[in-house]
């Protein structure tokens, strides 16, 4: 039968353990936040500690409407920070974790796993490389950058910089816009060169290059996955390299269109690039087309091809576009 | 025998922590509710502690007492029909907790559900119908579960183990014995969640009692999720009814079952490391 001494042990074992769970239950409940727990419908205790402004993302990925672990993982069940942050992810939309951050079931998926892999592959770090706003030197840091779809040229150019950027013929990548005279006169030809009209009339890279091409569209290519050419802003048109909205099925620029607010008549015209991806923001205008620029909306006149001796060369086939018009390129007399 | 009454207490504290749980659980949204209970309300990490040592108590003390009976050779003092129903007190004490495991509703649990559900599946002719039973069909909410667990399992193990003791309730100094015990081990030893979500290429780990037969999965047909367990059960069960070397064969098959298991939870447990 059980003797006096081991129930005397067992109520000093107790003891022992009735203390150590007050220790822990005030642990606990100093460790409780004081925000609220919920974000975008569901249980979101990761707010109840990040309450600050500067910790919201805002825009379509804001804190009230997608909480925190829709992208960053973790426990948003938890009320205590370790479970709370076990298995998160600080870099949501990073390769290793996409298929479970911005291509979850229910956000950005476009296209099956595997496609959507090999479609960001070669950007970078994934998602975050183009649409999380970088630090730069001089800005106000902040806990949390902004994401969003309007990719600014910084962050293009963290990777195509010269010199190992892919446009120099067009001098584009001048970190200043402009050439430097002052440059070395072993500096990249893109950095002494002067910048070409698209760079003064203020576009972006993406103003012409398009989200398949950056994103890819789910097909591995062996060559150079760049939709965009001259001709597809600037004419002659190739054929098949126009038609109207209503037989464009990308749902991506139907969602840029979306979220910008912006629509398009089914019998408006449009111009494609070399896959078929629609250039959204050139449309026809009554003398001719006009860009808009992605960034800030404004709409630019663009310059058609003239319809001259100098671009008319169908005897030979005409060079390509950059022959002539590359920063670099010799002068052509005039005819 | 004390390891017996003991026993008993500790399913009586189970029982006990486990009415005192039941309203802070929620079947459509267990892991959340249990997330509440542990991080919202004030020592409620303790009592599911209680809870969870009470009860592994009790498969312990049923495991150990089993041994015992069988070391004694007193298992004959029972009605053959009274072994056989103690001998299943041991499959009834690991649904019984299976279950509680499976109301975690954490990646393990979720993992754990689906095993069990795949290995039911392989019980001939009834088996689909047998999983559907014991663990709702596929997308429902733990509700079935919890059922079994608190209802079905718990009451067969009361039955049974009264039964076996030859009294309905424990004695006052093992049920004492039993609260402080866990009472004890519960505010020493914090029982963890799981995550919500399973971790990318970390291996989930079922229940620490079932990790023998999760080892055992990694190389056997899905079917020695049963088979296995059923032919420790028929080995310790046809103990009582053989004599000499017959009996001794037996409990040695016993043994190397209980070591075996012991060698693929140990290897599981360095793989998972």
């Amino acid at each position: 039968m059980f003797r006096a001494q081991a129930l005397l042990l067992a109520l000093l074992l107790a003891l022992a353990g009735l203390l150590g769970a007050l220790g822990r239950e005030r642990q606990r409940a100093a460790a409780v936040g004081r925000g609220p727990d919920r974000a975008g419908g569901k249980v979101e205790r990761c707010v109840t500690c990040h309450v600050r402004p500067e910790e919201d993302p805002g825009g379509a990925h804001a804190r009230a409407a997608v909480g925190c672990s829709s992208c960053h993982l973790g426990n948003p069940l938890a009320f205590d920070k370790t479970r709370a942050h076990a298995g998160m992810e600080p870099e949501p939309g990073a390769h290793r974790s996409v298929t479970r951050t911005c291509g979850r079931s229910g956000c950005h998926v476009r296209n099956v796993l595997g496609e959507r892999e090999r479609a960001i592959h070669g950007n970078g770090d994934g998602c975050v490389a183009c649409h999380v706003a970088r630090r730069l030197p001089g800005s106000v840091p902040r806990p949390h950058p902004g994401v969003d779809a309007r990719v600014t040229d910084d962050r293009c150019l963290a990777c195509h910089a010269p010199p190992a950027g892919t446009h120099g013929e067009l001098a584009e990548t001048s970190p200043a816009g402009s050439g430097s005279a002052s440059a070395p006169a072993d500096a990249p030809s893109a950095c002494r060169a002067g910048a070409d009209g698209h760079r003064f009339a203020g576009l972006s890279c993406i103003d012409c290059h398009l989200h398949a091409e950056l994103m890819g569209d789910g097909a591995a290519k062996e060559t150079s996955r760049v939709e965009i050419t001259c001709e597809a802003c600037h004419g002659p048109v190739r054929e098949g390299g126009e038609t109207t909205w209503s037989e464009i099925r990308d749902p991506v620029s139907r969602d840029l269109l979306r979220q910008r607010g912006e629509s398009r008549e089914p019998s408006e015209r449009v111009r494609l690039g070399r896959r078929g991806t629609p250039l959204w923001n050139l449309r026809p205008s009554d003398d001719g087309w006009t860009t808009t620029r992605k960034g800030h909306g404004v709409a630019l006149a663009t310059p058609s091809t003239p319809v001259d001796a100098r671009h008319d060369l169908r005897d030979g086939g005409r060079p390509a576009c950059v022959s002539c018009h590359a920063v670099r390129a010799p002068v052509i007399p005039a005819l | 025998m004390i390891l017996g009454r003991l026993t008993f207490g500790l399913l009586a504290i189970a029982v006990l922590s486990g009415l005192a749980l039941a309203p802070f659980w929620s079947a459509a949204r267990p892991l959340e509710s249990l997330e509440a209970l542990i991080g919202a309300t004030p020592l409620g990490f303790w009592l599911r502690g209680v809870h969870a040592f009470s009860a592994w108590g009790f498969l312990l003390g049923t495991v150990a007492h089993l041994a015992e009976v069988l070391a004694k050779r007193t298992e004959r003092r029972l009605r053959p029909i009274v072994w056989w129903r103690s001998v299943a007190l041991l499959p009834i004490a690991v649904l019984g907790l299976l279950g509680g495991f499976l109301m975690r509703g954490d990646a393990e649990a979720q993992a754990a559900l689906a095993v069990f559900r795949e290995v039911s599946a392989t019980v001939p002719i009834a088996g689909r119908a047998l999983g559907a039973l014991l663990l709702g069909v596929p997308g429902s909410d733990l509700a079935p579960v919890a059922l079994h667990h608190a209802g079905t399992f718990t009451l067969l193990a009361w039955l049974l183990t009264a039964e076996h003791g030859g009294t309905p309730f424990p004695d006052l100094r093992a049920t004492v014995l039993a609260a402080l015990g866990s009472f004890a081990a519960a505010g020493l030893f914090p029982v963890p969640l799981g995550p919500p979500v399973a971790p990318d290429g970390d291996l989930l780990l079922g229940p620490w009692y079932l990790l023998g037969l999760q080892g055992a999965l990694l190389d056997l047909p899905v079917a020695a999720g049963w088979l296995l367990p059923l032919a420790l059960l028929l080995a310790v069960g046809l103990a009582r009814h053989v004599d000499g070397r017959a009996r001794a064969a037996l409990l040695a098959l016993a043994a190397a079952w209980g070591a075996g298991y012991l060698a693929l939870t140990l290897r599981l447990l360095l793989a998972g490391r």
